[in-house]
């Protein structure tokens, strides 16, 4: 899917975004989210911001730049932008071709990004660019699952959910050691499906 | 395990109506002639597809991941009894659509079940 297509496919997902992830979801994931967001400390990238629906769960007081790659989605994301209590900016851009310079951001943040980012891989190598030398990669995510038969229902219904929205069968996990980050910790929300990835930046 | 009472509520509503719907789209679809195995095979297709569409439906106010696999599963469990019983006698739907959704809350149980065991840092 080239990028043109991917911000088409997300700018036609902003309309229904926040019926379809606004409630009942977020307050599902929220405490989750708090948690993560918790460890937010010095100049923070949040990728993928969509219509905003993280900035709620965000600590007060922090120095955030967000991007997401579909204009759609950051014009809703716009008055949650405004209202957030500390320094937020938001960016059209994509994850593949960032312009911010080498070992820009102390931490980078995504909220169920990994799963729609066309090139896995090729995206966190570029947050490791950005990203200082040891510097912290926290991500809330969902993936595909390695217990029977949820591995099964999740591959099925891939086929369809990759151009309306997610893919649902990846391991981000290994994607992000295959970028050349650290694992810290892999912790679990739902089964093996949702989890948090806190992750490191090699120091050399 | 879920411990939200109004996600707990959801669960439970979810994966009934999932295994519901599974056990009547099986029972469309899978005539008393049927023998037993397709007809059980084509109950866990139909009722998956059906489970999917009740957890898309139930998505919105109760989760998505957490949703939709149980709805899944709750829906193939629904179309296999509802494929066992049209294919063994012939049942009507009332009784397809009341026998589906017990499975459907033992679906609900397997998932808590598993979920205890993998919630917490992966291994």
């Amino acid at each position: 899917m080239t990028d043109s297509e991917t911000r088409e496919k997300w700018d036609n997902a902003s309309r229904l975004f926040d019926l379809m992830g606004g409630f009942g979801p977020e307050k599902r994931w929220r405490p989750y989210k708090e948690r993560l967001f918790s460890a937010m400390n010095g100049k923070i990238l949040f990728m993928a911001v969509g219509t905003g629906l993280d900035i709620s769960c965000f600590p007060p007081g922090h120095d955030i730049t967000g991007i997401d790659i579909s204009p759609k989605m950051l014009e809703k994301a716009a008055p949650r932008i405004a209202a957030y209590p500390g320094r937020m900016t938001a960016r059209v851009m994509d994850v593949h071709d960032m312009d911010f310079p080498d070992a820009a951001f102390d931490q980078v943040y995504t909220s169920c990004t990994f799963c729609s980012v066309p090139d896995p891989i090729g995206g966190l190598k570029a947050i490791r660019r950005v990203l200082k030398p040891g510097g912290g990669l926290k991500m809330f995510e969902h993936t595909g699952s390695r217990i029977f038969p949820f591995n099964l229902i999740l591959n099925l219904m891939n086929p369809l959910c990759r151009n309306v929205g997610p893919e649902v069968n990846r391991d981000t996990p290994a994607n992000v050691r295959a970028a050349g980050f650290t694992i810290g910790k892999v912790t679990n929300i739902f089964l093996d499906v949702v989890k948090t990835i806190e992750a490191a930046a090699p120091i050399t | 395990m879920e411990r939200r009472l109004y996600f707990i509520i959801g669960d439970i509503l979810n994966c009934a109506l999932a295994a519901g719907a599974g056990g009547w789209l099986t029972w469309l679809v899978v005539t008393d002639g049927w023998p037993i195995l397709p007809a059980i095979a084509a109950g866990m297709v139909v009722g998956m597809m059906a489970g999917m569409l009740v957890g898309l439906f139930c998505s919105p106010f109760f989760g998505i991941m957490e949703v939709i696999l149980p709805a899944a599963l709750a829906g193939q469990m629904g179309g296999i009894v509802g494929g066992l019983i049209v294919a063994g006698y012939g049942g009507g739907l009332n009784e397809v659509f009341l026998s589906a959704i017990p499975a459907g809350l033992l679906t609900l149980i397997f998932v808590y079940l598993l979920q205890a065991r993998f919630r917490g840092e992966a291994k």
